[in-house]
């Protein structure tokens, strides 16, 4: 079973934590065509590469990122939500 | 009148109820060796009776600080209370108090919450089932149920562990009571039942079983 | 047993043909004799033996009979690959005799014989081999069809192997976690020095190895000297002293998953263990040489006899012949003869033979040693179930046999000493590639995963000297990749010279039996059909053959099926590549994997209330809730409808405290529930509830509840009782996301719920509150704090049964209380509990949706009827931008109320019955209900929009077809102004 690093709670088994899906960058809903607006709801990339994710400790509740290579399976780093949209 | 969550586990058990503050409390098993046996091996108590209260929000750290309370200051981390309580910081912004048999802080802290809170500290009305884990067997059992390294923790550093034992949401930490090292845990009282019954199947199976919170807490009732 | 018969017995059993005297270093408890039966026959050993070691002891070394043809087998490796030993008890169908302790007592059979183990009817198959070649039964079993079934039942029981027995009771091993720095897989010279290393280096060592006692080859591996007991006692005088170390003996390291998740299986139970770094040390298998009658009882491994000589102490044969291409099968014969043995011949397949001091060794003996010779076939003793015999021939240096001449050596045991594979499986299952070295013949790692190390013989290195500093090596990369600093510099080690593997031990013979997978019983000549029907890829061979795929899994097949495989294609090695190896590394009993199952059930405060009072339970989520309660003498539906009419009549109770609760607090608190819900919020008044739909970003409905206002910057809001954990969580990410300043509580578990419900509620609730809770004080959807029996507690009035009725929150610590109180006032007005069912009728009655009931996946609020719930004009909530897009598209199905005539008597449609129209499926049903207010039947479905008109009759297709006609209704059906609940 793989390990996920809380950036609370440290290193846990992958089930202590809930998937939250992709971290994805919601347009703006006035400014937005319908075609983007679909793309934003509906479309994933499934190919494999460096994956960006929401994780959610269950025991305490934190919600993080993750950057994942799917390719590799690894994790490359975990990190609270900061609000900047890119954090590097 | 409170009611522990648990309550209901210990009606087969062969024993004595006491009344401690305002919850009906498993105090004692009738065959004191057994439970002597079970305190030294791998015993398990229902301590849901101690007063406790929580509060979240980002100026909650602050509120305690204001009532001279000593605050961790790193998160997942507990300080003593007087009166035998703690004080949990889980995260960066929520707190879970819990007094001791003589406490009042829980309490007070509630009241001056209120209801509705005050500004960025937010009333958690804990209503927790609260276990006590003591005995020899402590890591053997802890093995059995919980995929957390333990060896890593030291108990002198205080620290507050937010996990999952099986299958349960739980908050432990590990604490002096009654000059034993011991493991505090606490999950929601809805899953009380089910974890209890769990886990103290577990203590039969190792040579241990219930305790009385008599034996953590002399002199309850 | 008294202390004589126990000397008696002990003596007996010393007293057994092939049992030494004592041994240094033996396994064997020589004052615990014991005894089992094995085919009816006594046989004596002592604690410590297998099961294989003490039959053997007695001389015996027929202990099987092969899959398929149902040859006479015995011993192979005495390290649990030996399939063909396999035996039964009445609980355990699959012994492995080779590894598994005999105990005093045992009752075994084998487990492939039919009638005995000497008189199996099965031997026959023996003598139709010929027409028995590998995957004839995809072929010649096809025609007639007809038959196929008789012969398919005749090879299931003719190719069986061990009897389950279903009366064997439930047996309960619990599982358990464990982590260490270091895990060192393999106790062997390598695997302990590395152990030792890592140690040194500061990091937590466990070190687990499958055999009973630590050790490796230095337990076995003697060479007629006392080099390797010494050196595994200063070994062991080493760990034994280091506090950082603990050995796990008797522990199979059964599966490698991700993160260094390793499966760790002994008697008891399976270890979860996770490490840092691993070291894998867990050494080679010991392969077999393909030559004619291979696989006569005592015909074996070098180190299967080697192991029995020296763990237990038994003598195999009195003279041997030993085939070999390296060393170590001189060692072999070097510790025979120190077991008193003679040993006729060495014969050695190189054609330069030994050019070691080994050479000196045995020749200083006088054993006889043929250098560029190999083994032709073995001579059966008379019975067939032993050895009598080796016909040795010259082999050139191209490989070929020399058919003129040769010498026959009288025998009656040949050991096996032709070379390793790697036990790689854990390698491989942790994503090692390995590359196929043809200096050593061997697959070794090529690229390790980042912390996992190999070491030793799986590393390819067998030097004994070398093992330990390639140990040590792998033991500081280990710690060092752990996070201990490790101040020694690198450790060399030195390549290997050659290897001991011959790179294709195998020797045809015209008449066949020279066999390469002892599990499957195949033979050479089933590999040259293999390829000759075109399944020449390795991985289509092992299916067409099934090489491998005996309980030995390849382990001393897979390795030559792969160098034959080569030779024909004409390929190299590399270039057929191995199969793939999949956990368990050896079979792990469903028991252990069974274990203990954790899964969590949540209970009400009230649940012990609603037991006593006869509640029949169900699961909703993880909750247990009261589907209904019993009443003596009425039947599950007449309960129902007696809680339905209570409710509606005088007054009833259920426990709501499944419902999802969340207390939202702070400066954004309403502006969060605006974006959260598709209503209006921000004016609502303190004191007041609201409907509140709850969309995902596609706008398909996924929850729905109360908000209530309890302060300017306080709510309380429940959700359904499954959405609960996700909606809260989902709250969490987006107050982060929109890095509101609210705070979030989740009241789920700390608040008791239970909805009083029905015109005399007010008069239950009344006398134990401490506010006045009449129409004017406390009207329809107001909510207020009050205490009720001097708890503290909220009461929402709600009307999703459609009656007068309070929610009444309280802590959970108190909620039973509470309950009591009202059940008991409650009495003198007729009050019922009532359940889950009896709700979805009263619900229904007023025509209120249930979430996931009567919505799906792909259901909007508009779908479903629920458009005045959405406030589409404000400035956000989550699906308002979806459903703009909805908006403008046709709908293609809408949620209706629908009726069935009043005179209905016939069969009841049900939930997903299908709406049919012109022969075309224009909708379904989601809810229906024979309701005793109406006094007919209702429900609601899902229809297409043009048949969605008021007094339009549709009709219901029942499951067998048969068409109910029914009438959409306007909803909702009972009491359509809310007279009732407005009181």
């Amino acid at each position: 079973m793989k390990l996920l690093t809380c950036p609370i709670n440290g290193t846990r088994p992958l089930q202590e934590f809930t998937w939250g899906g992709e971290f994805r960058e919601m347009p703006d809903p006035e400014q937005a065509t319908d075609e983007e607006w679909a793309d934003y709801v509906f479309n994933r990339s499934g190919a494999p590469g460096v994956k960006k994710e929401w994780w959610h400790h269950t025991a305490s509740g934190v919600w993080f990122i993750a950057e994942r290579d799917t390719e590799r399976d690894i994790v490359l780093r975990t990190y609270l939500y900061t609000g900047k949209m890119s954090d590097d | 009148m409170r009611q522990s969550p648990i309550e209901h586990c210990f009606s087969q058990l062969p024993g004595d109820f006491g009344q401690v503050g305002d919850m009906r409390t498993f105090l004692r098993l009738a065959d004191s060796q057994a439970e002597s046996l079970n305190l030294e091996t791998i015993g398990l108590a229902d301590c849901s009776f101690l007063e406790r209260t929580g509060l979240k929000g980002p100026l909650a750290m602050e509120f305690l600080s204001s009532l001279g309370l000593p605050v961790p200051q790193r998160p997942n981390h507990w300080e003593p209370l007087e009166g035998g309580g703690i004080l949990m910081r889980l995260g960066m912004t929520e707190f879970f108090i819990e007094d001791g048999p003589s406490g009042g802080i829980a309490r007070l802290i509630s009241e001056k919450l209120g209801m509705d809170g005050i500004e960025g500290a937010y009333p958690v009305r804990r209503q927790d089932a609260a276990l006590i884990l003591c005995g020899t067997k402590q890591n053997d059992f802890l093995s059995q149920t919980c995929n957390v390294n333990f060896a890593e923790i030291d108990e002198k550093n205080r620290q507050v562990v937010m996990t999952n034992m099986v299958g349960v949401s739980v908050v432990m930490v590990q604490n002096k009571i009654n000059e034993r090292y011991s493991w505090k845990i606490w999950c929601d009282g809805t899953f009380g039942h089910y974890f209890w019954e769990t886990l103290f199947g577990i203590t039969l199976e190792m040579g241990g079983g219930a305790v009385g919170c008599n034996r953590l807490y002399p002199g309850l009732a | 047993m008294t202390d004589l018969s126990n000397q008696q017995a002990a003596s007996n059993a010393a007293l057994e043909k092939n049992r030494m005297a004592r041994q240094d270093g033996e396994w064997i408890d020589r004052n615990q004799p014991l005894h089992f039966v094995f085919e009816g026959k006594t046989y004596s050993g002592f604690v410590g033996d297998t099961i294989s070691s003490a039959i053997a002891a007695s001389g015996n070394l027929f202990m099987g009979r092969s899959f398929k043809y149902h040859r006479p087998r015995g011993i192979l490796s005495m390290s649990n690959h030996d399939i063909n030993t396999m035996m039964q008890d009445d609980q355990d169908p699959t012994i492995r005799a080779d590894v598994v302790l005999a105990q005093n007592g045992m009752q075994l059979r084998t487990v492939n014989t039919f009638g005995g183990l000497k008189s199996d009817r099965g031997r026959y198959m023996n003598c139709l081999s010929r027409f028995l070649p590998a995957g004839f039964y995809y072929k010649t079993f096809h025609t007639p069809k007809w038959l196929f079934p008789m012969w398919e039942k005749m090879f299931r029981t003719l190719t069986g192997l061990g009897k389950v027995n279903f009366e064997t009771p439930r047996r309960y091993t619990a599982k358990r976690y464990a982590f260490a720095d270091v895990l060192v897989i393999g106790s062997g010279p390598s695997g302990l020095s590395a152990a030792l290393a890592a140690a040194k280096a500061g990091a937590q060592v466990v070190v687990v190895d499958e055999n009973v006692r630590p050790g490796g080859s230095l337990t076995y591996d003697y060479g007629g000297m006392d080099e390797s007991p010494a050196l595994l006692g200063r070994l062991l005088s080493e760990v034994t002293a280091c506090e950082k170390i603990e050995i796990w003996a008797g522990t199979l390291a059964a599966g490698y998953y991700s993160d260094n998740w390793i499966a760790l299986v002994d008697d008891q139970r399976m270890t979860k263990m996770r490490a840092k770094t691993v070291v894998v040390a867990s050494g080679s298998y010991e392969q077999p040489c393909v030559f004619r009658n291979n696989d006569l009882p005592g015909v074996m491994m070098a180190s299967a006899a080697q192991r029995l000589l020296r763990r237990y102490a038994v003598r195999v044969g009195r003279n041997f012949v030993v085939l070999t291409s390296n060393s170590a099968g001189y060692r072999a014969a070097l510790d025979m003869v120190s077991g008193g043995a003679s040993v006729a011949a060495i014969v050695d397949m190189r054609p330069e033979g030994e050019l070691s001091h080994w050479h000196e060794l045995a020749a200083g003996l006088g054993i006889r040693i043929l250098a560029g010779h190999c083994i032709y076939e073995a001579i059966p003793e008379p019975g067939r179930y032993g050895v009598s015999a080796a016909v040795v021939k010259r082999l050139s240096s191209a490989g070929e046999i020399e058919q003129a001449g040769g010498v026959t050596f009288s025998c009656d045991a040949i050991l096996m000493a032709v070379g390793y594979a790697p036990a790689a499986n854990l390698l491989y299952q942790a994503g090692t590639k390995m590359r196929y070295s043809h200096e050593i013949e061997q697959f070794v790692p090529d690229l390790l995963p980042e912390s996992i190390f190999a070491c030793g013989r799986v590393n390819g290195v067998y030097t004994l000297s070398s093992r330990l500093l390639d140990g040590e090596r792998a033991g500081l990369e280990a710690a060092q990749k752990a996070g201990y600093v490790v101040e020694q510099k690198r450790v060399d080690v030195p390549a290997e010279p050659s290897g001991p593997t011959h790179p294709y031990p195998i020797i045809s013979h015209p008449k066949g039996m020279n066999f390469v997978d002892f599990d499957e019983d195949l033979h050479l000549r089933d590999f040259y059909v293999s390829v000759q029907e075109a399944f020449d890829n390795i991985e289509l061979m092992k299916r067409f053959t099934t090489v491998g795929m005996g309980p030995s899994q390849g382990k001393h097949s897979n390795m030559n099926a792969i160098r034959i495989l080569a030779r024909l294609k004409g390929k190299n090695i590399d270039e057929i590549g191995t199969t793939t190896a999949r956990p368990f590394f050896h079979p792990v009993k469903l028991s252990h994997l069974a274990g203990k199952g954790f899964t969590p059930e949540r209970l009400t405060p009230m649940h012990h209330r609603h037991q006593e009072l006869g509640a029949v339970f169900m699961d909703a989520g993880n909750w247990k809730r009261p589907e209904y309660y019993q009443i003596e003498g009425l039947s599950r539906i007449e309960a129902i409808r007696q809680e339905v009419r209570s409710v509606r009549t005088n007054v009833g109770m259920i426990d709501v405290g499944t419902l999802g609760k969340i207390e939202i607090f702070g400066p954004d608190a309403v502006l969060f529930i605006e974006r959260m819900y598709t209503g209006l919020f921000a004016k609502q008044a303190v004191g007041t509830t609201r409907y509140a739909l709850g969309l995902d970003e596609t706008g398909v409905v996924i929850d729905d509840g109360v908000v209530g206002r309890l302060a300017q910057e306080h709510f309380f809001v429940t959700t359904t009782t499954t959405g609960s954990a996700q909606i809260y969580r989902e709250m969490n990410r987006w107050a982060l996301l929109w890095k509101m300043n609210v705070g979030i509580v989740n009241a789920t578990g700390y608040m008791a719920a239970m909805n009083l419900a029905g015109p005399k509620s007010r008069a239950v609730l009344a006398p134990h509150c401490n506010i006045d809770v009449s129409d004017a004080s406390v009207p329809y959807l107001a909510l207020r704090t009050c205490e009720i029996g001097g708890v503290s507690a909220r009461i929402m009035r709600v009307g999703f049964v459609g009656e007068l009725g309070y929610e009444i929150h309280v802590p959970s610590e108190k909620g039973a209380y509470v309950w009591d109180l009202l059940m008991q006032e409650g009495q003198k007005y007729g009050i019922q509990p009532f359940g889950v069912e009896a709700q979805r009728i009263l619900r229904l009655e007023k025509g209120h949706i249930i979430v996931s009931q009567d919505t799906d996946g792909l259901t909007n609020p508009f779908d479903a009827a629920c458009g005045w719930a959405v406030k589409m004009n404000k400035p956000f909530f989550i699906g308002q931008r979806s459903l703009k897009i909805a908006q403008a598209t046709e709908r293609k199905q809408v949620l209706a109320g629908f009726a069935l005539a009043e005179n209905y008597r016939g069969e009841l449609p049900k939930e997903s019955h299908l709406l049919i129209e012109a022969g075309d499926i224009a909708g379904r049903i989601t809810s229906i209900t024979d309701s005793e207010a109406l006094g007919r039947v209702i429900g609601l479905c899902f229809v297409r929009p043009d048949l969605n008109e008021i007094g339009r009759m549709v009709q219901f297709r029942l499951s067998d077809g048969a068409l109910v006609p029914a009438q959409i209704v306007a909803t909702p059906f009972y009491d359509p102004d809310g007279m009732r609940q407005k009181v």
